[in-house]
């Protein structure tokens, strides 16, 4: 039971990172980008090659993916950063079947759908840190927290302000004599390198990595936890991604029979989603906030 | 070698039809609505799950029962707007296309726990003989009824919105909602209209293509998405380049494939990396200046 909870609070953890993340990019900036969960699973990808091919540990790992995961964001953003709204969510939602594609066809690299294996567990200064233990626990949620203490710093410094104004009038902000394709590139870059510090998290906790990694249910789900909270709302991140690992799980609460424990878990997702939207537009985060 | 790529056009044009049924509403309701309608495929799915529910459940003849199914589904489309996305129009855009995706996931969700996650079937397929595109090609009845009825439907459609009373009054709503509005357009009439055809139109793709393949919950995702990238090559809210995008797809999907110039577990990217390219060359659209929304 207690090992049920942790792994319950390790998937919160790496989650809330993703989520956050995804929240410095479409939240923030608004950039309308539907592929970002490429990025996680360019992080995840990173860390299972370079872990069960070259031996690397867990931190030069983190540093690996968030490292690669930017560089992949600096020319993805080169490419789709010209268009915006409703031709940005596309292109980038084509992007990430595409990710999903080579991921299934490269199997030279990725070992295809036959997903990598017999990846290392997280090992700290020597120590062997078993998945479901206390001690792992304490790890990622240690690095989550300074990953989000560092996102919070940037969602409140004159950079993260010139990212919402971009959002709320992008041709003002150029009258302003900002560059905002520049501003755009970085947030999508630093977003990218924290979302592929999640997927290591993730690779180095399920020590199993395959291309349903870049599957659309998770897109909806990244979508999901960041507009629920409230979109580009720090704290907004956290309580949706609190709230949709917590209404994922429901359904095995309650006892449903396995056959439609994913059905009705959708269905949860899409009234939680439907609710939001008809009920605070802008987030339940806007309920905490003063007027 | 000519046998082959008659087959393979034939193929392509089969798929492109379909997909340009369901651009065709998807472009629409953009274009008057203002939003990507994310819960599209699931209309799709949903007109083929009922014909096969008639058809093969109730046991009516073809023709009975896909007229009833593009009807009720017809209806499916009218509650949709009138209950999810009528109540936040006047909203952010952003607003009706999350919906949109929670409206996806769950009516996906909703066929699963009617009909479970078994594969169904509608029908065997039989083979006719055609000569068609310089050689002679194998081409089942419901492939040469899509074809010839996509052709007619996009004709339709476009003489619809250009000789008819309410079809011009849907282009003005789509170039000025509030000026449409101030000479006397009703707006709810014509998100009625928008959304009530662009759902007939996907229940008549669902169920041509629930003769091609099997019947699952996500059927309808694969063809939305091309439908998408269709909508977009086309520049988003014209019904010519929308069409035009979709055969692009089809035949190139076709083609790509079938002549080995692109391996077969590439056939997903395909239409995304038409896309990508397009955009990066013309990010207004293929037809973006010439064609704008619904004007054309």
């Amino acid at each position: 039971m207690i090992e049920y909870f942790f792994s319950l609070v390790i998937i919160t953890a790496i989650w809330a990172l993703l989520a956050q993340s995804y929240n410095l990019s479409f939240g923030l900036t608004g950039l309308f980008n539907l592929g970002h969960i490429i990025f996680y699973g360019v992080g995840a990808y990173t860390a299972a090659i370079l872990n069960t091919k070259y031996g690397w540990g867990f931190l030069e790992n983190i540093g690996a993916a968030a490292l690669f995961s930017g560089i992949f964001a600096a020319g993805f953003g080169l490419l789709t950063l010209r268009l915006s709204g409703h031709y940005l969510a596309i292109a980038t939602l084509g992007a990430a079947m595409i990710a999903s594609v080579i991921a299934t066809n490269w199997i030279s690299l990725t070992n295809g759908p036959l997903g990598i294996r017999g990846i290392d567990e997280p090992e700290i200064f020597g120590i062997t840190i078993e998945a479901d233990s206390l001690l792992f626990v304490l790890l990622y949620v240690t690095v989550v927290l300074l990953v989000n203490i560092l996102l919070y710093k940037l969602f409140h410094s004159p950079f993260g302000r010139l990212l919402r104004a971009i959002k709320d009038d992008e041709i003002a902000a150029q009258a302003a004599g900002k560059n905002t394709f520049k501003a755009k590139t970085w947030s999508l870059i630093l977003s990218a390198a924290f979302a592929g510090i999640a997927g290591a998290l993730y690779t180095h906790y399920r020590l199993f990595l395959d291309p349903t990694i870049f599957a659309l249910p998770e897109i909806i789900v990244l979508v999901l936890m960041v507009v629920v909270g409230g979109r580009g709302n720090f704290w907004g991140a956290i309580l949706g991604t609190i709230l949709v690992i917590f209404i994922g799980e429901l359904p095995r609460f309650i006892g449903f029979p396995d056959s439609i424990i994913g059905a009705s878990r959708n269905i949860m997702y899409a009234a939680l989603l439907i609710g939001t939207m008809f009920w605070k537009p802008k987030g339940l985060f806007t309920f905490f906030e003063k007027k | 070698m000519s046998e082959l790529v008659a087959q393979l056009i034939w193929n392509g044009l089969v798929t492109g039809a379909l997909i340009a049924l369901v651009a065709l509403g998807l472009t629409l309701i953009y274009g008057v609505a203002g939003f990507i309608q994310f819960a599209h495929g699931e209309i799709v799915a949903l007109g083929a799950y009922s014909f096969m529910v008639l058809h093969k459940l109730v046991g009516w003849e073809i023709v009975p029962s896909a007229i009833a199914a593009v009807i009720s589904i017809i209806f499916v489309g009218l509650i949709l707007e009138r209950f999810f996305f009528r109540p936040v129009r006047d909203e952010d855009p952003m607003v009706p296309l999350v919906i949109s995706i929670g409206l996806s996931i769950g009516l996906q969700a909703v066929i699963l726990i009617f009909f479970g996650p078994n594969i169904l079937t509608i029908s065997k397929k039989t083979f006719h003989s055609l000569s068609l595109f310089g050689g002679k090609i194998l081409a089942t009845p419901s492939q040469i009824w899509a074809v010839v009825l996509a052709i007619i439907l996009m004709g339709g459609t476009i003489l619809f919105l250009h000789k008819t009373k309410i079809g011009k009054a849907l282009r003005a709503v789509a170039s000025n909602r509030d000026i449409a509005e101030v000479f006397g357009i009703h707006v709810n009439t014509a998100m009625r209209w928008i959304f009530g055809v662009g759902a007939g139109l996907a229940a008549v793709a669902g169920i041509f293509l629930g003769f091609e393949q099997n019947l699952e919950p996500m059927m309808g995702v694969m063809i939305a998405v091309k439908a998408f990238s269709a909508v977009i090559l086309g520049a988003v809210g014209s019904v010519r380049g929308a069409i035009i995008g979709a055969f692009l797809i089809g035949l190139s999907e076709s083609l790509l494939v079938g002549l080995g110039i692109i391996p077969s577990g590439f056939t997903a990217a395909i239409p995304f990396i038409i896309l990508i390219g397009m955009l990066l060359l013309k990010p207004e659209g293929l037809f973006g200046k010439r064609f704008t929304a619904l004007r054309q």
